[in-house]
């Protein structure tokens, strides 16, 4: 409970960190400085700077921003697939629901990075860096829906099977009527876990992709491109202090695994 | 028809139409790409009208045609690796095959360590294994890969670390849900050693769920590949699928991605045929 309890404050310090980076962060984000490029840590840079003389401190708080609240959009996204394709599946039934199943599984054979790829290789590589955001998110959410789905359609067809969905049928309740006001409150916490696992797997995705070179575009910076640095050989060697965003990921990652898997038992 | 015959025929015909619409799916990509069936020689202005005429009627075959040369084993050509696309993933498929392989070896023997350390040898140091598996579970595999890298190791090592928490999460809650079970309460009550209840009550009844998750490892292994050979420098698919992304090369994504449909939607079936349709 107690480690439940930590995790949840160093989420929302996080979250008020990133939403705050406006009035936190001492620098802009973009703001380059080359006669401080690679500086360690201090009294003017935090956390040092990169090899462009931005301020690590900076970068990391609006790319917190970026990676937190857009993950969180993406899982939204993936989530509501899921609960539209479940839902209707399960209600369904019969043709409907082995189309869409078959989608599902064909979504599932291919191998999830993959299919990033090609479709990332389908857009445009040198995108303005607000659309990059754009796009890797909303690729990771509309590619990351399909196990959900399979679980959503398994636990609607549940409780569409159970007694007070058959009363509601039985006293004439309209489908619209029984899919917003008996089902979908039901799969509430079905649907609240998914987003939840969601989340961590896309902040990990944008940062795999960020790190290769494929998701958000610079200047803006994200958790993955902040990790980019480290693939320079001998960086960590010269500038320890680059590491930091990888600490930052890796502790935000582990108390997000705590509180989302936590929240997964209760429900 | 008889129920069981029905559903292994089923069974049977659901991985063909899920690669049968994947490669439908990837001929159509293909086509669509920019500059697919572009020949230079067109812009020859020596040429005839009738080599012209061939020329073009050579690429009006539309995503049929693609498919068709798939069928024969024309793969295509790479235009950003200036290589047939059947050659380059020859050449590379068996440094992948090496990686994967190694990678498996490594995560299998770590999670069947760390399951023997929590269940038979020391129970009291499941700390150990659970923490570093949740340490590297809130890992980037890049990242994983980057470390990899800088110790010097190969680059199925960054594998093994990407695929190890999953796979001794997955192993250790399989044996945890068995581990309330009658009979195992039953075998420890009749004072059988804990050896004897690790292998003969806890393992063996999991068998097929381990079959079954050693089956989707393959297509966990695959999941990591990219990150790890495009970070390690390391001459695979992976690396290969990172530079035709980075070059915008559809005929070679394309068919690389339909590769590890095959392999993923073989691993799948073998996943559901080892629990019985249960899982998978």
């Amino acid at each position: 409970m107690r480690l439940r309890s930590a995790a949840a404050l160093l989420l929302i310090l996080l979250l008020i960190m990133a939403v705050g980076a406006d009035w936190i962060a001492p620098h802009p984000y973009q703001q380059q400085n080359r006669d401080e490029a690679r500086q360690s840590p201090g009294a003017s840079h935090w956390l040092g700077s990169d090899d462009l003389g931005r301020d690590l401190w900076s970068r990391l708080l609006y790319g917190t921003r970026v990676s937190l609240l857009l993950a969180a959009a993406a899982a939204l996204l993936a989530t509501l697939i899921a609960a539209a394709a479940g839902v209707t599946a399960a209600y369904c039934g019969g043709c409907t629901d082995r189309l869409l199943m078959s989608v599902t599984d064909l979504f599932l054979s291919v191998p999830w990075l993959f299919l990033l790829l090609t479709a990332r290789a389908l857009l445009p590589l040198n995108t303005p860096p607000w659309e990059s955001v754009a796009i890797t998110f909303l690729l990771l959410g509309l590619f990351g829906w399909a196990g959900a789905a399979r679980l959503v359609r398994a636990a609607a067809r549940a409780r569409l099977a159970s007694p007070f969905a058959l009363q509601a049928h039985a006293a004439g309740v309209s489908p619209a009527r029984l899919l917003a006001f008996h089902l979908l409150p039901n799969l509430a916490p079905v649907l609240e876990a998914q987003f939840l696992l969601a989340l961590p797997a896309f902040l990990l995705g944008e940062a795999n992709l960020g790190m290769l070179g494929l998701g958000v575009s610079e200047p803006l910076p994200s958790w993955g491109n902040l990790l980019v640095g480290l693939t320079t050989p001998g960086a960590v060697a010269e500038s320890p202090w680059l590491i930091a965003p990888s600490v930052v990921v890796l502790v935000s990652l582990l108390a997000m695994h705590e509180l989302c898997g936590r929240s997964r038992k209760s429900i | 028809m008889n129920f069981r015959v029905r559903a292994v025929l089923a069974g049977l015909a659901i991985p063909f139409v899920t690669i049968a619409a994947a490669v439908l799916l990837a001929s159509l990509l293909v086509w669509l790409s920019p500059g697919y069936g572009i020949d230079e020689r067109e812009a020859d202005p020596t040429i005839s009208d009738q080599a012209l005429a061939r020329l073009t009627a050579n690429r009006r075959g539309g995503p049929f045609t693609v498919v068709r040369k798939m069928l024969h084993g024309d793969l295509g050509y790479s235009m950003a690796l200036d290589a047939p696309v059947a050659d380059l993933i020859a050449e590379r498929g068996a440094v992948t095959l090496g990686s994967v392989s190694g990678g498996l070896a490594m995560a299998w023997s770590g999670a069947v360590l760390g399951v023997l350390l929590v269940f038979w040898l020391a129970p009291c140091a499941r700390l150990l294994p659970d923490l570093l598996a949740a340490v590297l579970l809130a890992v980037p595999t890049a990242l994983v890969s980057v470390a990899a890298f800088l110790a010097g190791a190969p680059v199925s090592a960054a594998i093994a670390l990407a695929l190890f928490p999953r796979l001794y999460l997955f192993a250790r809650n399989i044996l945890r849900s068995m581990e309330n079970q009658p009979h195992v309460l039953h075998a420890r009550a009749h004072g059988l050693s804990p050896r004897r209840v690790f292998e003969h009550a806890l393992v063996r009844p999991a068998l097929p769920e381990l079959a079954a998750l050693a089956a989707v490892s393959i297509r966990m292994a695959l999941g990591a590949v990219i990150p790890a050979e495009a970070i390690c420098d390391s001459p695979g698919l992976g690396q290969l699928a990172w530079k035709a992304t980075l070059g915008r090369d559809l005929a070679l994504l394309v068919p690389l991605t339909l590769l590890m449909t095959g392999i993923t939607v073989f691993a799948n079936t073998l996943s559901g045929i080892s629990t019985g349709g249960r899982a998978g």
